[in-house]
């Protein structure tokens, strides 16, 4: 008997061992995840400019030789919010956001902050960055380039008054903000200019078209310049000029140098764009060597862009 | 015939019982999860991949409609027939004309991209995303519609022809604008579509399975007047991580090309879509309308019925598990219920053997148990018995000795030869015989061979000598005489139960009565019982001394004393009838003693 309970014994643990290790392989196929160096978060890959930044920042990492896990929100801010969880299962060592607005990801970073992973913010800024600790942001001038706009349309308008319509960015985000700001700052300077009215392009290029010409019929006449927060809104504004006969009348002016943008200049009718610099890839792996490294970096890494009008377009190459 | 123990039989029993529910209940969950979950799994998978296969066709129908519109389109064909004469001019007609794609890029799914390219080198498009700088016009599939002069559906390509953009799986289709008056190609319309978010999918990954975009050659053409079946079927695998054209397929999955081929679109009753097994591989298919493309699902048979091997092996470890367990309970509730059996038949045959020192040990609080201890009651009870009679034979053997002892009475001896001398020297020869013979026969029949028991015939024999010796000592004082009826001579009482009471008779009645006396020898049955009787006529006992006798008789007190005897013929006889003997003795100071021995007729034997 006592043979017989011992094999018993023997079955049932052999049997506890197989369900163990089957259990086991079905979790560990579906839970593992191989720890990466850096991950990504993206805001969107849906226009030129983020599907620029997209392509340099993953080059750049990838010439650098980092393991990196990225994930695109798609505009979503919800979905941001789990690829962050989803992206810190990877255990990075640095993970880089490209926030889809300022405000709605609190929560997410301030559990990073709480684990060794650091946070870089790319090209866009959070509210409450003071809190939380950031390592490093990566970005443009956006306040410079809002002033740079309302200083072309002033000399356009060489003392002429002026209606300016602003076509607001992305709505929530940080670079629509800083535009706005930076613009509205600026044309304080020039009395004979005034923003007439604000609508939203939300950096739709189809969005920007059908307000524009909603604003457009029903109040025709009333504005003499487009100020368009990105050359998305722009590209909008300029279709529906086109569409009511109005291209060359109105000139528009926006931000970020794509290469449609080039064309509209080409075409006649879009007063220039101000060069936001998407090339962020380089500098960010730069930044992230020498942090490993112990060396000490800058908070602020901030890209200045070019201005582009007819005059220069040649040097404009876009993206 | 051959013996079958109980433990077998329970064993077979308890096994059987309970195996046949367990077996029978594997069987039923088996057959449940074949049926339910294996026919689930098949639904769900028929279920996505018809959905992805239907996102797909409802896509690229829309696709087509826009393609075919547009081309028609007369403004894009004003566009593209115009030829430019400055640059601004032709960018002023790509702001015109993209601006009227983007128009009516809100009525169709933004996944749809339309590229517009113009033999006059414009390039329109409805898309955010930047072109990529080169020749289009150059590029193979420009040239395969511009040929073909009809539209054309290509295969899914990882990179978009037109954009850099992170999507990574595309469908297009060339559509061909051509000058209504002339037929002169203008250009062409591509419409690309987004597919990724379609045909990824996270279950097919986990499930090991594979999904491929199959498309058939539905050609034919004409050789030597024969119309033959183009065979240029070709397939996409989509990976995890991008896309396997047909050369890459061939390389690394060879054995999916065989499946594909069965897939025997031309047969005239080909299903749209169907699931079944082909050559080790669960494979799903669906056939798209737009363009006859089939998305088809392989997944390893293995993986497929994995969840069923998984059952099933559980299964069987448990069934297993259970069968064992059973034949262990069994095997143990068998023992426990035939263990004290066998230990108690052990113990009986030992008993058997002579062994009555041996206990069953049982701890069991059951029948089992009460039989055990009953058992140990009679083994005990038996040894007592046995106990009793080895004593009680002891005794009986010890009462013998002791009388033959006293039979050997040197007095009786000495008196008896010293008798025969003097009959001899008084050369009185036939007395000294008579005497001797007497003797002789009184000692033969004393020891009877050795047997405690004689037939009274004999006992009366013995008497019968021992009278005559003494007759010839006391001739004047004795007198005897024996009386036995024929029909008791031949039981069988123990030998000397008569001859000490006629010794006693002789020595305490007869001889110290001066007149003598006599001694009668009875032996009959009355009323069912055998009475032997030895009668004296001599001295008698003092009622005391009779009170005396007639308790020590009673309480079966044999003790050395004058009536020992007496006591010692009374003891054996109990042992030998026990209580259905009874001895009497009645006596009458100064007349005489009577001393009876009455004996059930049922205790006795011949």
């Amino acid at each position: 008997m006592k043979k017989w309970g011992l094999a018993i014994i023997g079955i049932i643990l052999a049997g506890m061992t197989v369900c163990g290790v089957l259990g086991k392989y079905e979790k560990t196929k579906a839970e593992d995840h191989e720890n990466v160096q850096i991950t990504v978060s993206f805001c969107n890959i849906k226009n030129p400019r983020t599907t620029a930044i997209w392509k340099d920042v993953l080059e750049n990492l990838d010439l650098a030789h980092f393991t990196v896990e990225w994930r695109d929100a798609d505009s979503d801010m919800e979905k941001q919010q789990t690829d962050i969880r989803e992206l810190m299962e990877y255990s990075p060592e640095y993970l880089v956001v490209m926030p889809v607005k300022t405000i709605g990801l609190e929560e997410e970073l301030r559990k990073v902050s709480e684990t060794d992973t650091r946070i870089i913010l790319l090209d866009r800024s959070i509210a409450g960055s003071n809190e939380i600790p950031i390592l490093a942001e990566i970005r443009t001038d956006q306040h410079w380039e809002g002033e740079v706009c309302a200083n072309l349309l002033n000399q356009y308008f060489a003392g002429r008054e002026g209606q300016i319509l602003e076509l607001r960015g992305e709505s929530g985000s940080s670079i629509s903000r800083e535009h706005s700001t930076g613009f509205r700052n600026q044309l304080r300077e020039y009395e004979n200019l005034e923003i007439k009215g604000s609508i939203e392009g939300n950096g739709d290029r189809g969005i920007a078209r059908n307000n524009v010409m909603n604003y457009l019929l029903n109040s025709p006449g009333s504005i003499d310049a487009i100020f368009a927060d990105t050359d998305e809104d722009g590209i909008g504004a300029v279709s529906a000029l086109e569409e009511l006969g109005l291209r060359g009348q109105i000139p528009v002016v926006s931000i970020n140098g794509i290469k449609d943008i080039k064309t509209a200049i080409q075409a006649g009718g879009y007063l220039g764009t101000i060069e936001a610099v998407p090339y962020m890839g380089k500098i960010l792996s730069e930044l992230i060597q020498k942090d490993m490294q112990g060396t000490e970096i800058s908070y602020e890494n901030i890209l200045h862009g070019s201005i582009f009008t007819k005059e220069n377009l040649d040097e404009m190459q876009g993206y | 015939m051959k013996k079958k123990s109980i433990r077998d039989k329970l064993l077979k029993n308890f096994a059987l019982f309970s195996l046949i529910p367990v077996i029978l209940f594997c069987v039923v969950m088996l057959f449940y999860i074949l049926v339910n979950v294996q026919e689930k799994r098949k639904d769900e998978i028929c279920s996505t991949l018809g959905n992805q296969a239907d996102q797909i066709d409802k896509i690229l129908q829309q696709a087509y409609q826009i393609g075919q519109t547009v081309a028609d389109d007369e403004a894009v064909n004003q566009i593209l027939a115009n030829k430019f004469q400055t640059e601004q001019e032709q960018h002023a007609s790509e702001i015109k004309l993209n601006s009227l794609l983007l128009g009516t890029s809100g009525y169709f799914d933004g996944s749809v991209k339309v590229y517009i390219i113009g033999e006059n080198g414009g390039l329109y498009k409805n898309s955010p995303y930047s072109l990529k700088e080169k020749e289009y016009t150059q590029e193979d599939w420009y040239t395969l519609v511009k040929e073909q002069k009809e539209s054309h559906w290509f295969e899914l390509h990882s990179e978009s022809y037109f954009a850099e953009t992170a999507e990574t799986e595309f469908i297009s289709l060339g559509i061909p604008v051509s000058e209504a008056r002339t037929g002169r190609i203008l250009g062409c319309v591509m419409v690309e579509i987004g597919v990724s978010d379609i045909l990824r999918n996270s279950h097919y990954v986990e499930d090991g399975g594979e999904l491929y975009l199959f498309y058939p050659d539905t050609k034919f053409r004409i050789v030597d007047e024969k119309v033959e079946l183009y065979d240029n079927d070709r397939l996409t695998l989509i990976q995890k991580d991008g896309l396997a054209e047909q050369e890459e397929v061939e390389q690394l999955r060879p054995e999916v090309l065989k499946t594909t081929k069965l897939l025997t679109y031309w047969k005239k009753d080909f299903p749209q879509k169907s699931f079944g097994a082909v050559s080790g591989y669960m494979t799903a298919y669906q056939q798209m309308d737009v363009n006859d493309w089939i998305l088809v699902y392989f997944l390893p048979q293995v993986n497929y019925y994995r969840l069923l091997i998984v059952v099933v092996t559980i299964s069987l470890f448990v069934t297993a598990l259970l069968i064992v367990g059973s034949v262990y309970v069994s095997y143990k509730v068998a023992g426990s219920i035939t263990r004290p059996i066998l230990s108690l038949k052990e113990n009986v045959e030992r008993v058997q053997e002579g062994d009555f020192e041996t206990t069953v040990t049982c701890e069991a609080e059951d029948e089992i148990g009460e039989l055990g201890a009953q058992f140990n009651e009679m083994v005990v009870e038996i040894r007592n018995l046995m106990d009793r009679i080895r004593t009680e034979h002891e005794r009986q053997r010890h009462y013998e000795l002791l009388l033959l002892q006293a039979q050997i009475n040197p007095h009786f001896l000495y008196n008896t030869l010293d008798s025969l001398m003097w009959l001899i020297r008084m050369k009185n020869q036939e007395d000294a015989e008579n005497m001797l013979d007497a003797l002789t026969r009184f000692f033969k029949t004393g020891l009877n061979k050795g047997s405690e028991r004689v037939a009274i015939k004999n006992e009366i024999s013995n008497v019968e000598s021992y009278l005559t010796i003494q007759l010839m000592r006391y001739k004047k004082k004795l007198s005897f005489s024996i009386s036995v009826d024929e029909e008791v001579e031949s039981y069988i009482v123990p030998k000397l139960i008569l001859q000490p009471l006629v010794e006693n008779s002789i020595y305490h009645g007869i001889k110290g009565k001066d007149k003598g006396g006599s001694i009668e020898i009875k032996g009959t049955k009355k009323n069912g019982r055998v009475i032997l009787c030895v009668e004296d006529t001599g001295l008698g006992m003092p009622p005391k001394q009779l009170g005396k006798i007639q308790r020590m008789l009673s309480e079966g007190i044999v003790e050395e004393s004058d009536s020992y005897g007496l006591t010692n013929v009374n003891e054996r006889l109990k042992l030998f009838f026990g209580e259905g003997c009874i001895m009497k003795v009645d006596s009458t100071d100064g007349v005489g003693t009577k001393v009876s021995i009455e004996i059930r007729e049922e205790c006795m034997h011949v």
